[in-house]
């Protein structure tokens, strides 16, 4: 008995200051400051068991004034995008977005907007509410209207466009929309405005480029496109500037090279482009031949260059290639002079007390150090 | 040591307390992260029907129900209390700002805590009872004859009666401020 007094009493107390300050206990959270005015009239907006109904908001908030005038009847800005979102919307539905006790700021309170609540009839015409928010660019010039074509209702981006929507005529004017997003270099500049002709229409990369449509300048003008392409190595900035010469159209390595193109010079430039592919040995750093004297244009071994062909070079004879070699850029000439042995007086009188006379090319009969052995 | 009166009695009830706040706290971290806060709302109404279940102890010993256990029946207040305490603890962490409620909720952190100390004396009036008889050479069942053996005078009787006085007030004022929350729910909210 005591415990239903004490329950009833309570109950009275509270109920009595919830009704006189319902901000207080049953309020759960801050009003918007648009709604400071009826802070402590809680049925000024709620219908009682029915909680929220669109006719409360509609007796202040004119759905015609909506985005024009303020509720006390005040001309808003022009150019506001808040009418467009209320035109035409059904008069039950401010709930729909609308919510209160989240605080005193209205972004707090606005839920997501949901196009479901529209009515089919507006639901398909976008533009209706969204022409403000229209691109002006010429890709959303050729859009007739339902957004929802390339765009979801949740958020512009991202948004998926098809191609195939557009009219047969259009799909070769990819560029009156892609304008802005064609490069600026010679390649992009020289060819057509059909991107199709090269690109997919659901990304730009992978391309494929066909060099055939440029057959009608004989593929001399490589260089126009390719540009930045071409190595700045000596041996590309040697050769013409036509790149099929060398390289495939599909890719650029492997590439051939054909030394002929070169043989006006003799092939004497080879190191002005092997400079690189030089060995460091004693034999190559004093050489001054071309590098064709031993060397195939094909590949670098095997070479064609025996020293003992021509003279066995014995341990009497490990000297600098200079010392009988005294032109470098002739190796076919060479002396056996050079040296305290073989001075030249000492020579002849040798050979000529054998009765020799015809001695001025040693490597005739001395194919190595030893002074008897004529050949071996 | 462990049969001790802490760590037979007031340890299990520390935890058992300790654990409801604990498993609120967490329960209601999963939904937020989960954006799942919409179950804490409708863990109101479950919660408050597990709550209204637990005064079946209360029905059981007025005799509104005459049938079962009295023992059952405490176990089932202690049960229902305690998980009706925790789904109204959850739903208390979707942040509404009315104080009502608020207040609604920290008495029933209060009432449950009182309730575990009412646990805890009831073991020990049993023990005290189970001694006595024993003494006495007294046999019968000490649960469903736990209010007839109320002659037994004893400092924990008292205890008891004290404590009651205070809980069952307690309870009637926490009623009541559900009442007035859940009334004032249905008057300015719908259900939809």
């Amino acid at each position: 008995m005591k415990s239903l007094i004490v329950f009833i009493a309570s109950a009275v107390i509270l109920a009595v200051l919830a009704m006189a300050y319902p901000d207080v206990l049953l309020s759960p959270g801050k009003l918007t400051k648009g709604h400071n005015s009826i802070n402590n009239d809680c049925l000024a907006c709620h219908t009682p068991f029915r909680s929220i109904t669109s006719v409360q908001c509609i007796s202040c908030h004119k759905q015609s004034d909506i985005g024009y005038k303020t509720v006390a009847g005040a001309f808003l800005k022009k150019n506001s995008n808040k009418a467009l979102f209320h035109k035409g919307l059904a008069d039950n539905s401010c709930v729909e977005c609308h919510t209160d006790h989240k605080g005193t700021f209205a972004k707090e309170v606005t839920k997501p907007f949901r196009h479901a609540s529209l009515s089919p009839q507006l639901r398909n015409d976008c533009i209706a509410c969204h022409n403000n928010q229209k691109p002006k660019d010429s890709l959303h010039q050729f859009a007739k209207g339902n957004c929802l074509e390339c765009h979801q209702t949740t958020s512009w981006k991202p948004a998926t466009f098809d191609h195939k929507s557009l009219a047969a005529s259009d799909l070769k004017l990819c560029i009156s929309c892609h304008k802005t997003e064609r490069p600026g270099d010679r390649l992009h500049q020289s060819v057509s405005t059909n991107c199709a002709e090269c690109h997919r229409s659901s990304k730009w990369k992978p391309a494929t480029f066909d060099h055939n449509k440029f057959t009608a300048s004989g593929g001399k003008q490589c260089i126009n496109c390719h540009k930045t392409d071409r190595p700045g190595d000596r041996l590309h900035q040697s050769v013409s500037t036509n790149c099929a010469e060398c390289h495939l159209s599909s890719k650029w390595k492997p590439a051939t090279f054909d030394h002929k193109k070169f043989t006006a010079l003799s092939g004497k430039q080879c190191i002005s482009c092997h400079k690189a592919d030089q060995p460091s040995d004693d034999m190559h750093r004093q050489s001054q031949a071309s590098c064709g004297t031993c060397h195939s244009t094909t590949r670098w071994k095997p070479a064609t260059f025996n020293h003992s062909r021509y003279f066995r070079l014995d341990s009497d004879h490990r000297a600098n290639c200079k010392t009988c070699h005294t032109d470098s850029g002739n190796y076919k000439k060479y002396t056996c002079y050079n040296c305290h042995e073989h001075s030249q007086s000492n020579i002849a009188d040798k050979h000529r007390e054998e009765g020799i006379y015809n001695y001025q090319n040693c490597m005739k009969c001395h194919r190595n150090g030893k002074a008897e052995e004529d050949d071996d | 040591m462990w049969k001790s009166l802490f760590i037979q009695r007031t340890l299990p009830l520390s935890v058992s307390y300790l654990l409801l706040i604990i498993a609120g706290i967490t329960l209601d971290y999963i939904l937020h992260i989960g954006n799942l806060v919409w179950i804490g709302r409708y863990l109101g109404i479950t919660g408050t029907v597990f709550l209204a279940l637990s005064f079946g102890y209360s029905a059981r010993k007025k005799k509104l129900i005459t049938n079962g256990a009295l023992k059952f029946f405490l176990k089932f207040h202690c049960y229902t209390g305690w998980i009706g305490t925790l789904m109204i603890l959850v739903h208390s962490g979707i942040h509404f700002n009315a104080i009502l409620p608020w207040l609604a909720t920290t008495l029933m952190m209060v009432v449950t805590a009182s309730g575990h100390i009412g646990q805890y004396l009831i073991k020990k009036l049993k023990e005290e009872i189970k001694l006595k008889m024993k003494q006495h050479g007294v046999n019968a069942t000490v649960d469903d004859q736990l209010e007839l053996q109320h002659y037994w005078d004893s400092l924990t009787v008292k205890t008891l009666d004290k404590w009651r006085s205070v809980h069952m007030p307690m309870v009637s004022l926490l009623i009541a401020l559900t009442t007035v929350h859940i009334l004032s729910i249905f008057f300015f909210w719908n259900w939809r």
